[in-house]
């Protein structure tokens, strides 16, 4: 996220919970905020400006109910989401507010979470082909918009610059959404406002707010486009071949195991036949994502009750995370313990939100 | 008036228990009613000032020390160095809170730096440079309207220590609930309704604080200003009172 020149970097990330017993039905959002030392010298040391900035996101995002906690939920009491937002602050340029809570505001709204599904007592994370991943339930888009003030509170300023910072008397600080909504008010610095300059200010933040939520509608418009152009319906045809590659490896291992239901060649031929479908479809995908696993077919193996504490390491859904290599053919007697993860499972998919999720309704864009 | 300490679960805070429809509250005020406040200056003899103030269930302690030699680090050649400290006892919630380990809880952090802010714009410093004054406030009980009764419990510390004060500093929290303007929030009602916390210089009208949560439209902002101006300006009838009463009674004494 680019604001002039304050540079700052979000990143959302989830995972399973239990949640907090005061809110057994809401899942739970973390701010952690983080200046690098490349923002300015000397600045990582400063504590209180990364205090006050995650108090001022964590009102701005989470008091304000601007995701939908409620659809976080998975099994009341038992297992919810926990988003952990993470900004990092490149480039002190300058109104770090303003630019910390768009690039939160954007991660939010890009973020798309695993599809959870709960039989019985059992919750089981559904892999990338089998469901879409899910965006969260962004409610409404809350942005900051900062006014430095000089003179005595007489002239003001919207967006200061770092000068600007330095020399004025005090910030105001106005979290608006684009429906005019006052999300957060927050006054720092020496500053004594009177209400007639207060609600110019307002005023003038519902029309900046307006225009910034607008140009990330927009942003965010043109990237969901770019998803869907890399892969067209990519979910279809993985989870066509993912079942067949299962249908193999349960045969594989129920001849192994429970006595030879089929012969050993029609065994081998079955596997051919996967391999050969997984070596097109390979081929074709070359271009967009690393392969790891052609050593042969997956193996995933019938779910089992360990399965949940296999998945769970599934995520974050970052680039960091170490995608297991498939085993080969000569596994078999592994019941399907290891996780299969290809990195192209962790890309987002095609349309968001289409799968039948628990307690989550539809973005409101 | 019964003293309750008992947290509802969420769901059942609604907009329809917190205003009923003859417009009194959970507690039993009116919209434009302040909670009880009882409050004593000068509690401790250890401290420069002190002040112990009561806003319904809310119960803080504040205390001050200095204007002292400051440290070297603080140390300011020109002005008095303003540090608070912000913290919550473990006992004061709905939940046994952690302990409080170096003030390392980002909300007491927040809190103090906010708290800094609002007297550093009412304290006149130019009357003590290379000097500091500490400003510790303790929340004893906490029901609703904390960070107000902490901003005006300093105010008094600061009057009873006798540090040189531009003008009172009265906060007060406001919110607005079905079109209805509410003032002086109690727990139930920040949990179900936007809670906007103002400071009011009584003198001269501005505000040095001014602080929110959730969201309310800003056609109401105006309305709420209002609402929470002639709240402080109740509040700085009560403080002023209590505090003539204490300079009397001290000096009567002699």
């Amino acid at each position: 996220m680019l604001l002039a020149r304050e540079r700052a970097l979000a990143t959302v990330r989830a995972e399973l919970g239990t949640p907090r017993p005061s809110r057994p039905n809401e899942g739970t959002l973390q701010v952690a905020v983080d200046v690098t030392p490349t923002a300015a010298p000397g600045a990582d040391r400063s504590n209180d400006l990364t205090v006050g900035l995650e108090r001022l996101l964590e009102r701005c995002l989470r008091e304000s109910r601007c995701v939908d906690q409620e659809s976080l939920c998975v099994v009341a009491d038992e297992k919810v989401w926990q988003l952990r937002l993470h900004v990092e602050l490149l480039d002190l340029g300058g109104n770090a507010c303003d630019a910390a809570a768009l690039a939160a505001l954007a991660a939010l709204c890009h973020f798309r979470r695993p599809h959870v599904s709960v039989t019985g007592g059992e919750v089981r994370l559904c892999p990338a082909d089998e469901a879409e991943p899910v965006p969260l339930a962004v409610l409404h888009k809350p942005v900051l918009v900062t006014f430095a003030f000089f003179g005595d509170g007489q002239h003001f300023v919207a967006d200061p610059t770092e000068i600007e910072e330095r020399a004025s008397e005090g910030l105001l600080t106005v979290g608006m959404n684009s429906y005019r909504e006052i999300c957060t008010l927050h006054l720092t610095g020496k500053l004594l406002l009177s209400k007639q300059q207060v609600l110019e200010c307002t005023e003038l933040a519902a029309a900046r707010a307006r225009s910034l939520t607008s140009q990330l509608r927009r942003a965010l418009t043109a990237d969901e486009a770019e998803r869907t152009a890399l892969h067209p319906f990519p979910g279809l045809a993985r989870v066509e071949l993912e079942r067949m590659a299962t249908a193999a490896a349960s045969v594989r291992l129920s001849g192994a195991v429970r006595g030879p239901a089929l012969t050993a060649e029609q065994i081998s031929e079955m596997e051919k036949e996967v391999d050969e479908k997984l070596s097109v479809f390979r081929h074709k995908d070359m271009a967009a994502a690393a392969e790891i696993g052609q050593g042969g077919a997956s193996q995933w193996g019938p779910p089992s009750e360990d399965e949940e504490g296999d998945q769970d390491e599934m995520w974050p859904r970052t680039a960091e995370t170490p995608a297991k290599t498939a085993p080969t053919a000569s596994d078999s007697d592994s019941e399907g313990e290891q996780t299969v993860l290809h990195p192209e499972d962790l890309e987002p998919h095609a349309e968001p939100g289409t799968g039948k999720g628990l307690r989550c309704p539809m973005p409101v864009r | 008036m019964c003293a309750y300490m008992w947290a509802p679960p969420f769901s059942a805070v609604s907009t329809m228990e917190l205003l009923s429809d003859q417009g009194l509250r959970v507690d039993g005020r009116r919209a434009h009613e302040l909670r009880n406040v009882e409050c004593r200056l000068g509690v401790f003899g250890r401290a420069d000032g002190s002040a112990y103030l009561e806003q319904g269930n809310t119960r803080v302690l504040a205390t001050v020390y200095g204007p002292h030699e400051a440290r070297a680090a603080q140390r300011r050649h020109d002005v008095a160095s303003i540090n608070c400290q912000y913290r919550q006892a473990v006992f004061s919630g709905w939940e046994r809170g952690r302990r409080a380990g170096g003030g390392g809880d980002r909300r007491a952090q927040e809190l103090g730096a906010l708290l800094q802010n609002t007297l550093e714009s009412v304290v006149l410093v130019e009357l003590y440079p290379r000097s500091q004054i500490d400003v510790y406030v303790q929340v004893l009980q906490a029901d609703g309207g904390t960070y107000a009764t902490c901003v005006n419990a300093a105010t008094l510390a600061l009057i009873d220590a006798g540090v040189a004060l531009r003008d009172y500093v009265c906060a007060c929290s406001a919110s607005v609930l079905r079109d209805q303007p509410l003032v002086d929030l109690n727990s139930l009602e920040t949990s179900g309704a936007p809670e906007l916390t103002a400071a009011l210089l009584p003198r001269s009208g501005r505000l040095p604080l001014l602080e929110m949560s959730q969201r309310f439209h800003v056609d109401k902002l105006g309305e709420l200003l209002d609402v929470a101006e002639t709240a402080c300006r109740d509040v700085h009838t009560i403080l002023n009172r209590a505090v003539r009463r204490h300079v009397s009674a001290r000096s009567s004494e002699k």
